[in-house]
């Protein structure tokens, strides 16, 4: 990924905030059809490893865990944070001299790993718990659910249908294109004009990326 | 990418409806030295090509365009809605408890070949259009016009065109197609009861599946 050194993100609690809030990974392989990915939630565990560990499960059926060999695959995972067009028009210093264009604002994170292909029903039971408890917290249920409101015969037989995937995380890489390049003044406009579009995150990711 | 029959997306409308929507790419290329990823915005050109073609620009200083040959096949995703299901919506949860969370998401993933197109026209037509398109909410349209010739001359040169013919086109719409009616009418209202525009973008997709197909 080309990254400017203005939006190298090196901050590993940002790194990890990317990650826990925008848990919907790209899975990216390169099999027997060719390039592929598959879109998967993982939960980030913080504490394994030197630069944390990825969980996650699959469907049986899908043929991505089969293409793993026995003793793992280097694999890269995708995140993407939000995103916004921003118009020159937003910048106050537009009109002094009209020397700007449009861009586009996003964050992701790459995850390089190892995958491992965890085919265990006591690791998967584990990381449907946890993702659920973290997800329902994360989505404010009044009332969260929990597995244990299931029938125990249900979520036995769901477990037989999944497989769970494990990677280590080897190194993180994060770009931040927020518009901390910017003037404070048309960084800030330019944040109000897209929470005005209905983008919130868009909007609040660049108005924080002043406070390094 | 895994795609149960409930679960795929072939109308080809509603794929290039969902790559206007959300025209940031992921954009990975297999490339001799291993995978190259860069997260770009394209514009979608219908016209150009079977399946249409995607029109992008990479700064030059980026190096993925001296890794594109012939032989380099790439697949860029794009990225639409997506929203965690909590069981908690589901009617069922209460009459016979065989419920479990889920996410839901959609995503259309183009195939092809990038090239490196280097023509100043092409590129500023490209420019031109994108503009036009993402302009199209501003009360007033800004214009690459509207800066100085010698200014837009000095980035024009500072990047490169990129275009990719889609040779194939593969979709994903997961919008709880797959459960029990009465769960699936309370996932909108659960959605539509949810902070955020992801979420309501999530309850509109899940309301068309239930208006559109699959009707028991």
């Amino acid at each position: 990924m080309y990254i400017p050194t203005a939006f190298e993100e090196h901050r590993p609690g940002e790194l990890q905030r990317v990650l826990r809030e925008h848990p919907l990974g790209a899975l990216v392989t390169h099999g027997p059809n060719g390039l592929d990915a598959n879109h998967i939630p993982f939960e980030l565990d913080e504490a394994t490893g030197p630069h944390g560990t990825l969980r996650a499960h699959v469907a049986r059926a899908n043929p991505v865990w089969r293409e793993v060999p026995a003793d793992g695959a280097d694999v890269l995972v995708i995140f993407q944070a939000s995103e916004a067009y921003i118009s020159p028009n937003w910048y106050p210093s537009k009109p002094e001299h009209h020397r700007h264009v449009p861009t586009w604002n996003y964050q992701v994170v790459h995850a390089h790993g190892r995958l491992r292909v965890m085919d265990d029903e006591r690791f998967l039971r584990g990381l449907v718990a946890r993702l659920t408890r973290e997800h329902e917290q994360r989505s404010l249920q009044e009332k969260p659910w929990k597995m244990g409101d299931s029938a125990p015969e249900f979520i036995d037989g769901l477990l037989q249908a999944i497989v769970g995937i494990e990677i280590e995380v080897t190194r993180l890489v994060g770009k931040s294109k927020l518009g901390q390049n910017r003037e404070a003044r048309d960084r800030l406009r330019a944040s109000a004009g897209v929470e005005a579009l209905g983008n919130a995150q868009a909007a609040e990711a660049m108005r924080g990326a002043g406070e390094v | 990418m895994y795609l149960p029959p409930y679960h795929r997306l072939d109308d080809r409308d509603a794929l290039f409806s969902l790559i206007d929507a959300h025209p940031l790419g992921t954009w990975v290329c297999q490339s001799a030295g291993g995978l190259i990823v860069n997260h770009i915005p394209f514009l979608l050109d219908r016209s150009q090509g079977p399946h249409g073609t995607l029109l992008g620009h990479v700064a030059r200083a980026n190096t993925v365009w001296h890794e594109l040959h012939t032989a380099t096949p790439c697949v860029v995703a794009f990225q639409g809605p997506q929203a965690y299901i909590t069981p908690g919506w589901y009617p069922g949860k209460a009459e016979h408890g065989r419920v479990v969370p889920t996410w839901n998401y959609t995503v259309a993933h183009a195939h092809g070949v990038a090239h490196v197109i280097e023509d100043r026209d092409r590129l500023l037509d490209q420019l031109n259009r994108l503009t036009h398109a993402h302009e199209a909410r501003q009360a007033a349209p800004w214009h690459v016009a509207d800066a100085p010739a010698d200014f837009i001359d000095s980035l024009m040169r500072a990047i490169v065109c990129i275009e990719i013919p889609i040779h194939r086109l593969e979709g994903k719409l997961k919008a709880s197609q797959d459960e029990a009616w009465a769960d699936r009418v309370c996932t909108v209202n659960g959605l539509r009861a949810y902070p955020g525009e992801a979420a309501q973008a999530m309850a509109d997709l899940v309301q068309n599946a239930l208006d559109t197909h699959n009707r028991p």
